[in-house]
């Protein structure tokens, strides 16, 4: 009687730990898909969880690629169902993968025990499927969202283009006129140019322009550029010597073209020499030092500094104003503009730097550029004002639909 | 037409980097669009460097103000370019890939033998090409797969084998690879010392070459000229005999010339004064010549109060001292320790199934009408071995003799092999445990820097730790020496210009850093005098502005979290902590103000390219006008 007892009480303990090692049954359904809208590079497999799993159960599962059916099967990834999951009874996965390479899915529900404190799993058998290949598509739906922007964001800039020249056929060459029906801002860094330059010429000394110390790739420099055309025609108005010392050679070159069809613009072509604009170094200090020692030595009457600049904003624009000379200053660097702010006479902040072309040209197509820009302010600020909304509703009052909305705003608009 | 065409070549680039970001299909037109400018951009450097030179002979020509410092910027140009260019200084570099081989020129057209077998390179899609390693090796020919030269296996010439195997992940054809790579391999004689690396086009041999390699080696291939010229190259180079000096104290204890011919390598010779080799030496002869100096066994309380003594004999030792003297001998490794490590090495090894068993149980499985194919991977070589009695009891007696020479260690494996079983993988893993830990050089090292840590130390004192570890580095130091002298270089000119020790090293390291460092340093100087102009309390803008850079200030110092420490932690009046508003100024306002510059900043930029691209201004190429 008391052996009977013991036996079925041990048969009772050992029942739960003979279930648990039993081999689970396998996943069904196995679905596997082309990611859609990508390079190729990713595809969706779905199936139905194992009859074996449950919440409470939490199997994992092992997937395994291989090139053909019936081949050699390689573990890629091992993951276990969320609660979603469970509550679904599917899993869906997304795998990389080699873009129009043939691949063979195998799907196993593995139960993972601890033997001596390793894992040791127990694998169900396989569901596979059928060979699939992942396809690069036209386009790249996860990058929706930028085309949309760019496309409001062009199409904003062209449209106001295409107005601001009707608008210019109807006031013909009055460009005050023009830019009081755009309503375009006076800039005083702009205003100051002429000034600057203009000052050079009184005392007699030169003007210094610095285009940055990056290459040509750098939107920064092309917009650095534009300014030096503008600075560069009224010193051949007023006859003033412009000093282009450059940290790439490619600026140099470019420099030498803006500042010889800006001489020549303005009818001075004899006035253009070109051992004014000249290569100094690549190196960020080698740079700073020759310009220091150079505005020290000749004393520039007048100082630009517009393009791309890091820690040498500082030490340029304080040499500059130790000398004394009037500086204007144009960057899209945040963190350097608080530099020129406080050294420069007139600071170009960020935007108002890649205005200055248009600005300064008046020309209608320019002009309805900035129009454009301010469309996209507009629209960015109603993007951001409803997202605040949302998001701050969101968080206050719990809503489910408040919680999709501010999902779908992250989704595809960020 | 002149600003025609710089301003197509902008648009088309343009639109073709927009386009790229969008459609994955052309995503690497955009990666080339990147390449040629940066081709553009180092012709550029010609220019710039051409354009410097006329400026400054000009100035100097001319006398203008401040010619000198053009003279000194000629000067420096010209000699860094020159540094540069030749390499002055610098030492041509090792085939550090290859140490231990020497190397001859034999182009893959020149190998004699093609290997052939049946089967065809599978297309796939994509239009993937063949891997790089064996493009130039590999073709099909006739409906057979033709090899050229020897496949390799070797990590560090390329693994052409697994390369090939991964092209196609289907079982026919990775058996079929390594089919022709069993067949396309070197004599057995002669495998693993000479090697074909078809990347570089040259045949190599591992260390020493023996006549007999050579003429076995010239027999391969008696007919072709190449091979043979090839042959010779290589014995001629692999002939050389290399040596340095010795320093008398620095030589291991029990090293003799015939036991470093006999346990290490034939072509070492060695007398009381210098050490050579005949041809290159490889990395495992050089480690194990290194490891000649007795490996430190588990010590017995008795030996460690001996230590102990030897050492306070003259001063003795502070507390502190004595109590991590004690500590540090308190972790040692014991005999169950390497019982253990050699048992597990006795392990059967699961290793990969090839390619063709899994073919082979495939084609049973579907002759038995089977559809469910789920094989084991891995198979099982060899069987458990671990160690008898006899062996644990000699293990037992090694580490209580406390002798861990290199001879002893050598007459321990013997034993055990004599009294039971010992696999390679066993008397390797009693090797590799030993030389894991440290020699009785580096322990007393370690053991004199922790006494040192924790108390003085006599010269004496040092001396005695420090002795057996000084002669170890000196011989280390000497097999280094031996082993970079008698390895082959790439090329003259092969060296780093920028490596330690060469002249433009030494002006890059002592002239140019210092000078970048000291324009650098004058920032500093700037900010103050610019700080004290820009918060000058003129207005009220000024004023806020100066509140707020003294409340940041302050945040970032000490004394702001002192000053409000008696304001609570929690609660409202929290927010008033200097930390907190530097916090709250960091975060709300100025992230605030700076993402209302970026948006500004994007959209200008935005607005500027479009202008650039559609050739709206074109300014910065000139003029708007044609």
């Amino acid at each position: 009687m008391e052996r009977a007892t013991i036996i079925s009480l041990l048969l009772v303990w050992a029942a739960p730990a003979a279930l648990l090692a039993q081999e689970p049954l396998p996943p069904t359904e196995l679905a596997v898909v082309d990611h859609g809208w990508d390079n190729g590079a990713s595809i969706d497999l779905a199936w139905k969880l194992s009859a074996s799993d449950a919440k409470d159960a939490k199997l994992k599962y092992k997937i395994f690629t291989s090139g053909e059916k019936n081949g050699r099967f390689k573990e890629l990834a091992m993951s276990e169902p969320t609660d979603e999951m469970y509550e679904a009874g599917k899993f869906g996965v997304s795998i990389e993968v080699e873009p129009g390479v043939e691949y063979v899915i195998r799907v196993k529900a593995v139960r993972e025990l601890q033997v001596g404190g390793k894992p040791v799993f127990i694998a169900s058998d396989y569901v596979e499927s059928e060979p699939l290949r992942g396809r690069m598509q036209g386009f790249d739906g996860e990058r929706f969202s930028a085309l949309l922007w760019t496309l409001l964001l062009c199409g904003a800039v062209v449209f106001w283009i295409v107005h601001a020249k009707n608008i210019a056929l109807a006031v013909g060459d009055n460009v005050e006129k023009l830019r009081q029906l755009l309503k375009i801002r006076t800039i005083p860094g702009l205003e100051a140019v002429d000034e600057a330059v203009g000052r050079a010429t009184e005392m007699g000394r030169s003007v210094l322009f610095i285009p940055g110390i990056q290459d040509m790739n750098d939107i920064q420099t092309i917009a650095g550029l534009t300014i030096l055309d503008r600075v560069a025609t009224t010193a051949a108005e007023f006859d003033a010597k412009v000093e282009v010392p450059t940290s790439r050679a490619l600026v140099m070159t470019t420099a030498r073209e803006t500042v010889q069809a800006a001489f020549l613009a303005a009818g001075r072509p004899d006035a253009y020499n070109e051992d004014l604009i000249y290569y100094v170094t690549d190196e960020q200090f080698g740079y700073v030092a020759y310009l220091s020692g150079m505005m020290v030595r000749e004393e520039p009457a007048a100082c630009f500094y517009m393009g791309s600049f890091f820690a040498e904003s500082l030490i340029l624009a304080e040499t500059g104003n130790s000398i004394g000379a009037i500086q204007v200053a144009g960057t899209a660097q945040p963190a350097q503009l608080p530099f020129f702010v406080a050294a420069c006479d007139y600071t170009l902040i960020g935007e108002e730097f890649f205005a200055a072309s248009a600005y300064l040209s008046g020309d209608p197509e320019h002009l309805g550029s900035l129009k454009g820009q301010d469309v996209g302010k507009l629209m960015v600020g109603v993007f951001v004002i409803v997202g605040c909304t949302v998001a701050t509703i969101a968080v206050v009052s719990g809503l489910p639909v408040v919680n999709a909305m501010l999902q779908l705003i992250k989704d595809f608009l960020l | 037409m002149k600003r025609t065409i710089p301003l197509v070549i902008t648009s088309a680039v343009g639109f073709v980097l927009i386009i790229a970001f969008f459609i994955p299909l052309i995503e690497k037109w955009g990666e080339i669009a990147m390449i040629w400018f940066d081709i553009l951009a180092a012709i550029a450097f010609i220019l710039g460097g051409g354009n410097l030179l006329r400026v400054h002979l000009k100035k100097v020509s001319d006398r203008v103000r401040g010619w000198a410092y053009s003279v000194i910027t000629i000067v420096a140009f010209l000699g860094m370019l020159f540094i540069g260019l030749t390499k002055y200084g610098a030492t041509p570099a090792p085939q550090q890939e290859f140490y231990g081989e020497t190397f001859a020129s034999l182009s893959i057209a020149d190998f004699p033998q093609e290997y052939t077998i049946d089967g065809s390179i599978p297309e796939r899609a994509g239009r993937k090409q063949l891997p790089a390693s064996v493009r130039r090796q590999l073709t099909e020919r006739d409906g057979k797969l033709v090899f050229k030269g020897w496949m390799s296996t070797n990590e560090t010439s390329g693994d052409q084998k697994k390369d090939l195997l991964e092209y196609q992940e289907k079982l026919a054809w990775q058996a079929t690879i390594e089919q022709l790579h069993d067949l396309a391999q070197p004599p057995k004689e002669l495998r693993g010392k000479v090697h074909y690396h078809a990347d570089r086009q040259m045949l190599s041999f591992k260390g020493h070459m023996t006549d007999e390699q050579r003429d076995t080696l010239l027999a391969l291939y008696a007919n072709s000229e190449p091979w043979k010229k090839a042959v010779a190259e290589l014995y001629e180079r692999a002939k050389p005999e290399t040596s340095v000096e010795v320093d008398k104290d620095s030589i291991p204890a029990g090293f003799t010339a015939e036991r470093a011919k006999d346990k290490i390598s034939k072509h070492i010779s060695f007398d009381e004064k210098t050490l050579g080799i005949v041809g290159p030496m490889s990395s495992k002869e050089r480690s194990d010549l290194k490891r000649q100096f007795p490996v430190a066994m588990p010590m017995a309380p008795a030996a460690q109060a001996n230590l102990r003594n030897e050492l306070t004999k003259s001063v003795a030792l502070t507390s502190k001292q004595t109590e991590f003297f004690d500590a540090y001998f308190k972790t040692q490794w014991n005999t169950a320790n390497l019982a253990t490590a050699l048992n597990d090495a006795g392990k059967a090894q699961m290793v990969d199934k090839t390619a063709r068993e899994l073919l082979a149980e495939r084609e049973e499985m579907e002759e038995s009408d089977g559809t469910r194919f789920d094989p084991e991977l891995k198979k099982k070589v060899g069987e458990d071995q671990a160690l008898n009695d006899a062996q644990l009891t000699l293990l037992q007696a090694f580490v209580d003799a406390g002798d861990g020479s290199m001879v002893r260690i050598d007459e321990t494996v013997e034993s055990l092999r004599s009294a039971g079983p010992l696999s390679d993988a066993q008397a390797g893993a009693f090797r590799a445990f030993l030389a894991k830990n440290p020699t009785v050089g580096e322990r007393q090292k370690d053991l004199c820097i922790l006494l040192l840590q924790n108390g003085p130390l006599s010269d004496a004192q040092r001396n005695l730790l420090l002795g057996n570890y000084r002669n170890q580095r000196n011989w280390e130091s000497t097999v280094e020496k031996l082993f970079d002298a008698a390895h082959q270089v790439k090329y003259q000119w092969s060296g780093d210009y920028r490596g330690q020790g060469t002249a433009f090293w030494w002006m890059y390291e002592y002239a140019f850093k210092p000078l970048t460092a000291t324009m650098f340093a004058m920032l500093a100087f700037y900010v103050a005098s610019a700080a004290f102009r820009a918060f000058r309390a003129k207005n009220i803008e000024a004023i806020l502005l100066l509140g707020t850079a003294f409340v940041i200030l302050l945040g970032r110092t000490f004394a702001g979290a002192v000053l409000t420490d008696w304001l609570p932690t929690t609660g409202p009046l929290s927010m008033l902590r200097v930390e907190n508003l530097t916090l709250l100024t960091m975060m709300v306002f100025n992230t605030a103000g700076n993402r209302a510059i970026m948006i500004g900043i994007a959209l200008g930029i935005v607005s500027t390219s479009l202008k650039v691209l559609l050739g709206i201004d074109r300014s910065y190429l000139g003029s708007g006008e044609e």
